[in-house]
């Protein structure tokens, strides 16, 4: 089985928020929203521009919530996919500090929680917010894959020790 | 060897069972995020209003708990605080008796009452907040899934241990009106009276008593439990909005901007 991962075109996002709206519908998170969204203007007028990004849990290689979990609460599939059990969660929220990229978020009942890669939709659908992308912003699949998508558009895979499972056009 | 002398070898067994797992489990994880953000927090990006609110909130009061239930929440404090307070007149009691001896921590005295009462009460909350778990986690309900059974199960053994002991140290003592202020102790005392004296079976029960205590702080270490010390932390970290927003903003940033040669 592929290790699953992500690609992303800042160039191609117009930071719409559809991909969270989606995340949110189907993954039925309440308040709670499973992908940031930065936005970052940059130089000055009359010549500025806007680039967005979409960022859900990048499911990394090291995935530092897992390490700095006191409880073994997060735990990592043979595809790559970083996921969290509920029951085991103790809420302490350390995950959040370890992770580079502040993915973990927590609801009301403290636990924390964040994507699950769509787990529970069927394989052969995209992810939910790849699903509603309007400029194909978002590319979900195997890591092989994305790789040679990703060389063919001068993407680049994201470095740092966790090893995050993203390839990005900038 | 003697059952006194494996006790004094164990107590600080356990002891050094629990710093191994913090150590192993806490200390070694925060390693892991400071190395993560290759810094510490600097001290005067500190928003001390945030950090008390978010220690009055998220440790005193645990409010996030509330959200969840009223039943939960009084489950949780009772737990937590009576456990807390217990933990406290535990170590006043092992001061002011066996370490310090003052002459009013004596038996009978104001200040063996004042501990007796402070065990006893504190005891009696951590009780009724076990009892509510345990029946709570029982129950087919999806808060029961939080339910930490396991730990519940001990705690409640350590404390009804406790109780048990007391009880029949007093059974075989002649009555004395005022240790009614030991409350629920002194009324299974009074009630275990009848089939007294039980002397071999005391000594039994508060050295299972005191092992069951030690072990349980070892568990500690090395359980769900250990939210004990790393809730508390990493809420409190938790509660720095700027820090919170820096972190992620700095990423970001870094993901965003062009590659070179790229306007």
């Amino acid at each position: 089985m592929g290790k699953k991962g992500w690609l992303f075109d800042v160039n191609k996002c117009t930071g719409c928020h559809a991909c969270e709206v989606a995340c949110a519908t189907w993954n039925q998170t309440g308040a709670v929203s499973w992908r940031t969204i930065a936005k970052i203007e940059a130089g000055s007028y009359p010549n500025v521009t806007t680039r967005n990004l979409s960022m859900p849990c990048l499911h990394c290689d090291n995935a530092p919530c897992m390490q700095s979990c006191p409880v073994a609460a997060i735990s990592k599939a043979a595809d790559g996919v970083v996921s969290v059990n509920q029951a085991t969660c103790v809420g302490c929220m350390l995950c959040f500090w370890a992770c580079p990229f502040g993915v973990p978020t927590f609801g009301a009942e403290g636990k924390m929680s964040k994507c699950t890669y769509c787990g529970d939709r069927p394989a052969d659908l995209p992810r939910a917010c790849e699903e509603v992308c309007p400029t194909k912003a978002i590319v979900s699949g195997d890591m092989e894959e994305l790789e040679s998508l990703a060389a063919l558009q001068g993407g680049e895979r994201v470095g740092g020790p966790a090893g995050p499972a993203l390839f990005i056009i900038r | 060897m003697s059952l006194m002398s494996l006790f004094w070898v164990l107590i600080p067994l356990f002891i050094g069972i629990l710093f191994m797992g913090l150590y192993r489990n806490l200390l070694v994880k925060l390693a892991v995020i400071f190395g993560a953000s290759g810094r510490f927090i600097p001290l005067q990006e500190v928003d001390a209003a945030a950090l008390g609110q978010a220690y009055t909130e998220e440790v005193l009061l645990q409010k996030r708990i509330r959200l969840r239930g009223r039943l939960p929440w009084a489950r949780h404090m009772l737990i937590s605080w009576g456990f807390t307070v217990l933990f406290a007149f535990d170590i006043l009691t092992a001061l002011f008796t066996k370490y310090v001896p003052l002459e009013a921590f004596n038996h009978g005295h104001a200040g063996w009452l004042f501990l007796k009462f402070g065990l006893n009460l504190s005891g009696m909350v951590l009780l009724v907040g076990l009892l509510i778990a345990l029946l709570r986690g029982a129950a087919a309900t999806d808060e029961a899934r939080f339910t930490d059974r396991p730990g519940a199960i001990f705690l409640l053994l350590v404390v009804l241990s406790g109780f048990v002991a007391q009880a029949m140290h007093f059974a075989n003592l002649p009555p004395e009106p005022s240790r009614g202020w030991a409350l629920l102790g002194h009324w299974l005392g009074e009630a275990l009276r009848p089939w007294a004296p039980y002397l071999g079976s005391y000594s039994f029960f508060w050295m299972a008593h005191a092992l069951l205590a030690s072990a349980f702080l070892a568990y500690l270490g090395w359980s769900r439990m250990i939210h004990v010390f790393a809730a508390p932390l990493g809420r409190i970290f938790y509660s720095q909005p700027a820090l919170r927003e820096a972190k992620v903003r700095a990423v970001m940033e870094g993901l965003l901007k062009p590659r070179a040669g790229k306007s």
